[in-house]
């Protein structure tokens, strides 16, 4: 099958070419050695079968990112599994310049190669007009050929030119610097953009531009206040959206995934596996499909804003204000998409180029409050925080919330800095922005975008969350020798059969049993290393039991306290918590081990679903693991010192 | 009986899963250098 690349500066409407040629027929795999997808399409054109391999975009060969690396590897070695037969480098028509540095490099490895000028329908508005003739005089073994990849102009004659017969080439490698020889770049570069230069005066003519509707906007859009404020306003929007709109959805796949699971419950025979299809794998998937909404959501509003070109003027106006933090422009949207959940907000990172703040950004994007955390934070601080008012007017349970939120963002400002000073510049992070001109976005690219992450998220970190979920519930499920059933048996059977009693007695029968499996006993095991934050191994228990998902503490506390109905009144689990004691007498659930709770919430990582796509996004197990240690550690020690002083 | 043996295999294919991800799979996937881009 013949391998064709796609290959072109950022913003050139190269995406919006490889969706026209492979619409669904997308694959996303892996570049080798490097944390960059690729994506890949097949296509038959006239019987015959291509595959289109989109590069990242890159201004040159020559790598100033990890990312970019890809496409140095793949042209530079005849035997890399993605050299490609043919090379298609598409450029921006109303930006010739800058555009062909990349081709005039490719064109000199003396491979089939063919010119794409896309964005005419922009050029033309621009006033600009390209003497095709003249440029293929230039650039003789060349095919050129003009379109609009949004429309489709200029996608026929392309394919046609895709399986037609090309001279082929001997590849030449001397048109390719070495690597680590910068110097020799940078004159080759110089030498590359004269002649360019020279060339776009003689093939180019530009009328004089009026003022467009882009530079209207942006009097507005990238104004010193005016852009910050339409930004906010903008973020709200998002932020409103991922939060309340996707809340609906997510009740329907939690009503349906429950209702499911009790209707299964009721028709299969009664054993060991129905509990783990029932209690363990259905609530899985759903752990897996709940999140769908909020990701399709997020995707479909960031989309819309690169799309649109709003985005190049988000980074303009943040950069300068993360930059300090060791991240980029792009971090905003991404942490500030993780107060809703860090899972859409990591995957939304995969705009920073440079790998090292968009790594910094993953690391500390779960610092930051997610949805989750609330009913925790809620429980928690309507049990050990008094329900008054601070001057008269501020709610005092109010300003604890906004407090956590509030520590969760400064210390994922300050882990930035810190991981800042362990990264020394590794990577020359350039801030080279493009502002594309704004345009109205393509449905196509835009659906293309949320299908494709929804995929990767069940498909990849899906069978992560699916097979902790069903070790979780084994562990909850046995318990070392009898023991379970033994102490379940011990349990006083109610006299009055009243359906208030019968409820009562199985959530005692429940919680003896939770206290009794390999759960409980890792629960207890931990009880002396949680024991100095304040907390007992009931506490634990629900410590390890809510690592699959955080709101499942509150669910796993109303088992242990035997709350059977904790969902309807919630009341009751307060009321629970509130009436336990240590042995010595004194309340378990005090203002200050509350508050370590509550703290070690703000900082730990317990998300399994983040974890595994945090492993999905670095294509490593070192980056979750880090993140398990370092947030592992900032809420122990956080949790011991809040202890410590609340005491 | 036939549920536990189920159970067995399930539970087993999850852990045995997870103990391929971390400890396999992402070994494999390097297979240029980043110095000669070769």
């Amino acid at each position: 099958m013949k391998k064709i690349a796609l290959f072109g500066n950022p913003n050139t409407g190269k995406s919006s070419l490889f969706n026209r040629l492979t619409g669904l027929r997308q694959h996303v795999g892996n570049f080798p050695g490097v944390t960059v997808d690729k994506h890949s399409g097949t296509l038959h054109i006239d019987g015959q079968t291509v595959e289109v391999i989109d590069f990242p975009g890159t201004y040159s060969i020559y790598p100033r990112s990890l990312d970019e690396q890809v496409v140095y590897q793949a042209i530079s070695n005849s035997s890399d599994p993605n050299f490609p037969d043919k090379l298609i480098v598409v450029v921006d028509s109303s930006n010739l310049e800058r555009n062909l540095l990349l081709f005039s490099q490719l064109y000199d490895l003396d491979l089939p190669i063919c010119l794409v000028l896309n964005m005419t329908d922009v050029a033309h508005k621009n006033g600009i007009v390209i003497d095709t003739e003249q440029l293929q005089q230039a650039y003789p073994k060349a095919a050129i050929i003009r379109s609009n990849a949004r429309i489709g102009t200029g996608i026929q004659e392309l394919k046609t030119w895709m399986v037609g017969e090309t001279e082929v080439g001997e590849l030449n490698l001397d048109a390719i610097l070495p690597k680590t020889d910068k110097e020799a770049q940078v004159q080759d570069t110089n030498k590359r953009f004269n002649t360019i230069k020279e060339l776009v005066q003689r093939v180019v003519q530009k009328k004089e531009p009026r003022e467009t509707n882009t530079r209207k906007l942006d009097k507005w859009f990238v104004h010193p206040i005016l852009g910050y404020l339409f930004f906010l306003i903008i973020l709200l929007l998002i932020f409103q959206t991922v939060f309340t709109l996707a809340s609906f959805p997510m009740d329907w796949i939690d009503w349906a995934t429950s209702s499911f699971a009790s209707w299964l419950g009721s028709v299969m025979p009664e054993g060991v596996f129905t509990s783990l299809v029932v209690d363990g794998i259905i609530p899985g998937i759903g752990g897996v499909l709940i999140f769908i909404p909020q990701i399709a959501l997020l995707f479909l509003m960031l989309s819309i804003l690169e799309e649109t070109g709003y985005m190049a003027r988000v980074v303009f106006l943040t950069d300068r204000l993360m930059r300090p933090f060791g991240l980029n422009g792009k971090s905003v949207v991404p942490l500030l998409s993780s107060a809703a959940c860090a899972i859409p907000g990591i995957m939304a990172t995969r705009t920073i180029s440079s790998w090292q703040e968009r790594l910094t950004t993953i690391l500390v994007s779960p610092l930051i409050s997610c949805s989750a955390r609330l009913p925790v934070y809620s429980i928690l601080i309507s049990l050990v925080i008094p329900a008054k008012m601070v001057f008269g007017f501020i709610q005092l349970q109010g300003l604890v919330l906004l407090g956590l939120y509030l520590l969760g963002v400064v210390t994922a400002l300050l882990v930035s800095l810190v991981i800042k000073q362990f990264f020394k510049k590794k990577e020359l992070s350039v801030f080279l922005l493009e502002m594309p001109d704004y345009k109205s976005p393509r449905w196509t690219n835009v659906g293309i975008e949320v299908y494709e992450k929804v995929k990767v998220f069940v498909l990849d970190a899906g069978k992560i969350i699916l097979a902790i979920s069903i070790i979780l519930w084994a562990l909850a499920s046995f318990g070392p020798g009898n023991k379970m059933e033994e102490q379940a048996n011990l349990v006083p059977v109610p006299s009055v059969q009243t359906e208030e009693a019968i409820a009562d007695y199985e959530s005692e029968i429940a919680s003896v049993k939770l206290e009794n499996s390999y759960m409980g006993h890792m629960g207890k095991f931990i009880e002396p290393v949680i024991q100095p934050l304040g907390y007992d191994w009931k506490m634990g228990i629900s410590l390890i039991a809510s690592f699959a998902a955080r709101e499942v503490f509150v669910g796993s506390l109303a088992t242990i306290y035997s709350v059977h109905d904790s969902d309807n009144n919630p009341e009751l689990l307060l009321d629970k918590m509130k009436a336990q004691k240590r042995p010595d007498g004194s309340p378990t659930y005090t203002l200050a081990s509350g508050l370590s709770l509550l703290v070690f919430y703000v900082f730990a990582m317990q998300c399994m679903a983040t974890l595994a796509v945090v492993k999905r996004e670095t294509k490593s197990w070192k980056w979750p693991l880090v993140q398990v240690g370092y947030m592992g550690f900032l809420a122990y020690v956080g949790a011991y010192i809040t202890f410590i002083l609340f005491q | 009986m036939i549920q536990g043996v189920l159970v067995i295999l399930l539970v087993g294919a999850a852990v045995a899963y997870l103990v391929y991800l971390f400890f396999f799979k992402s070994k494999k996937k390097k297979n240029g250098c980043d110095k000669c881009g070769n």
